[in-house]
């Protein structure tokens, strides 16, 4: 049975690779990390979602309508508060709900349907968050069309009446602007996959980075290359600005390829008034044209920053196979933490916005966070961290160029002996 | 020949913690000598020539480039060499043409990388592979673009790492013919490392004999064989390696 042997060398040499072993620790422990960050973001939301007060406005004092919040107020555990305004209980609590005038009549006529006005407020732009907040108000119209009908056999003593429909329109106050629904999924949904995007593409070139370099050393050219006049660093330069600009190639074919995805997606149109918008004009009609820019930049940022780590990991493997092992890890942390902005969001202080400077991806959506919250100093402590960063980077590997390490790899005791096996 | 080329002193390298790469060396080079290294496998003959080249840095001791020293301005030091590597390679998908182009492009500009192109293939012959992709290539046919590469760069000290191995006999004979040819006419000092005794003996001014990453033995081929009592090179390299390992 040759193939045994077969496979067992094959195995052998991917188990005793160094670049697999570490690139497992690395993704466990980072995913490890995600998880639970994601885990305390859930849980908040959770909570919050649970023990938020509901404010209601009552345009109408009827004794259905007084049964009806008794009953309400019973249901979630006392968490009714009754405003003099939707403004003021949304401001208050959060979320608010109106009784309209001629909510009796409506409930108790057989052909009228009954509406309520409810409206939340939402200073995130976490997925979790906001889809917490906007559920509150599904979940309040949802119980008082099951209280409803309770309330009108209580309130006029006769038997109990079918469901009716209550139907619920709804505003949603982003920070201060009042916005509809359809809006507001855009945004969150734009401003949430937009690091997911980016750092995907961050991935990807990080990987193309290494490659270039391994594939180099593999090709036997590298050490003659090393030989000439050149600077160290402009070699190292010239990988990332290659790898980057193959990235955006990708990335623009990767746009494209998902615009036809979306197929009719320019034709997807939103009311906003009695005008017909598309979702891309609204974004940016909403989120000022700088948003661009600021993508873009984060995106060059992005592409300088995961240019270095790919270079700084083929300058120490020996052989591409090495590269992509030790690299997919790092792609997956980077599409961790689009995932991570994307699901938990980020609050608008200084550690979330050295965090993105970190990481680069969460740029536009930071940006987001400082436009709105009004805390323009956020972007900038995040832009300074990212540059910081790349300079770094860049050092660290143009250091590592004038090292033994670009010349010999990696140097791991078990290592060797797996590399001298194969 | 009394300017000094190379100057290795007390040169060690390390690997790791302890695998020794070469051994407290010292030896020196003339500026336009043919200076052949010879010894054993794992001698220290690679790690001495990429010390020397600034690929690869000293545990202790010093080496220095027509005065310059090479750990302190190695960028200086490779403007005045050019190095082929052991195992010399050349991107994949370029073609030989574009290859040379390439890493001449990092010399020269204008007419003086054109000419030097142009150079680099008539040295390397290879006809109309030239404007095929290197993959196409054949181990030899690689070894020849890379040799001549580096010489038609005419760097002030070639370095070159077993620069015939791989080779069939009459291009190695023409290839040997080409570094005697440059160092003559263009006054290039070589620096080479070989395991072909007849090689070394045709080629070279002086030779060092390498064990086990010390100098046992420096000389012209014909002191070494007259000091050996030896009739070629080949004798001389067995009966040093047999001293040496009685020594050890
Ligand atoms: N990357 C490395 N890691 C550890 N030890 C090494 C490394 N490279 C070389 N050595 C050791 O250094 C010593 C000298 O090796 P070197 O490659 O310089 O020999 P060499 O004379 O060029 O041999 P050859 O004739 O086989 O090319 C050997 O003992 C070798 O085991
Ligand atoms: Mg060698």
């Amino acid at each position: 049975m040759t193939i045994v042997q077969l496979v067992k060398r094959e195995v052998k040499a991917f188990i005793k690779n160094p670049g697999f072993i570490i690139g497992l620790i690395l993704m466990i422990s980072v995913y490890g990390i995600l998880g639970n960050i994601t885990g305390m973001a859930v849980e908040s939301a959770t909570k919050e979602f649970t023990e938020a007060n509901i404010g209601l406005v009552l345009e109408e004092d009827t004794r259905l309508v007084k049964e009806l919040v008794k009953l309400l107020n019973t249901t979630t555990g006392g968490r009714i508060r009754v405003y003099g305004s939707l403004d003021e209980a949304i401001s208050e609590a959060e979320v608010g709900v109106v009784i309209p005038a001629g909510f009796t009549e409506n409930a108790t006529s057989l052909n009228k349907s009954v509406v309520l006005r409810g409206g939340v407020r939402v200073t995130t732009f976490s997925l979790t968050g906001a889809q917490a907040r906007t559920s509150l108000l599904v979940v309040v119209s949802s119980t008082i069309e099951r209280l409803l009908p309770l309330a009108i056999s209580a309130t006029y003593n006769v038997s109990l009446q079918p469901q009716k429909p209550v139907l619920m329109s709804s505003n949603i106050l982003f920070y201060d602007k009042k916005i509809s629904q359809e809006e507001f999924l855009s945004i969150t949904a734009f401003i949430s996959y937009t690091p997911l995007l980016v750092s995907l593409i961050l991935g990807i070139n990080a990987t193309y980075a290494a490659q270039l370099v391994a594939v180099e050393k593999v090709e036997k050219a590298f050490e003659m290359l090393l030989a000439q006049p050149i600077r160290r660093r402009n070699i190292v330069l010239a990988k990332i600005l290659g790898a980057s600009i193959a990235s955006i190639l990708f990335g623009a074919v990767y746009l494209i390829g998902m615009l036809m995805f979306i197929g009719g997606g320019l034709n997807i149109t939103t009311t906003v008034g009695t005008e017909q918008v598309s979702p891309i004009t609204m974004i940016i009609g909403f989120l000022g044209p700088e948003m661009l820019g600021v993508i873009v930049s984060s995106l060059v940022i992005g592409l300088i920053f995961s240019g270095a780590i790919g270079v700084i990991i083929g300058s120490m493997v020996s052989d591409e196979r090495i590269a992509g092992v030790l690299v997919t890890p790092v792609m997956f942390i980077f599409i961790g933490v689009g995932f991570l902005t994307m699901i938990t969001g980020l609050s608008p202080n200084p550690a979330s916005a050295v965090l993105a400077g970190l990481t680069i991806a969460s740029l536009p959506y930071i940006y987001a966070i400082s436009l709105f919250s009004g805390e323009t100093f956020l972007i900038i402590y995040s832009i300074i961290v990212a540059a910081g960063v790349c300079s770094l980077l860049i050092y660290i590997a143009s250091t590592i160029f004038n090292k033994d390490i670009v010349v010999l790899g990696l140097r791991i005791p078990w290592g060797r002996k797996a590399r001298e096996r194969m | 020949m009394d300017e000094q080329a190379v100057v290795v002193e007390k040169l060690v390298k390390i690997y790791g913690r302890s695998s020794i790469g070469v051994d407290n060396l010292s030896f020196t080079v003339n500026s336009r000598e043919i200076y052949a290294l010879v010894g054993p496998n794992g001698s220290g003959k690679t790690t001495t020539l990429r010390i020397i080249s600034t690929l690869l840095k000293p545990t202790s001791g010093s080496v220095y480039v027509y005065g310059v020293n090479v750990v302190r301005e190695p960028l200086r030091v490779r403007s005045m060499i050019n190095y082929l590597p052991e195992e010399a390679g050349a991107y994949r998908d370029l073609t030989g043409l574009d290859f040379m182009k390439f890493m001449l492009s990092l010399r020269f500009s204008g007419r003086e990388l054109d000419k030097a192109v142009e150079e680099a293939a008539t040295i390397a012959d290879l006809g109309n592979y030239l404007r095929k992709p290197v993959r196409t290539y054949s181990k030899g046919m690689k070894r020849i673009l890379a040799v001549s590469t580096v010489l038609a760069s005419k760097p002030k000290l070639l370095i070159l790492d077993e620069p015939t191995t791989g080779l069939d006999v009459e291009r190695s004979l023409y290839v040997r013919d080409m570094i005697r040819k440059y160092n003559n006419q263009y006054g290039i000092t070589v620096l080479l490392s070989s395991h072909n005794m007849l090689e070394v003996e045709y080629l070279s001014h002086r030779v060092g004999v390498l064990y086990k990453g010390k100098l046992i033995a420096e000389g012209t081929p014909e002191e070494l064989k007259k000091s050996a009592g030896a009739v070629n090179l080949e004798e001389v390299f067995m009966k040093l390696k047999k001293e040496g390992g009685v020594v050890k």
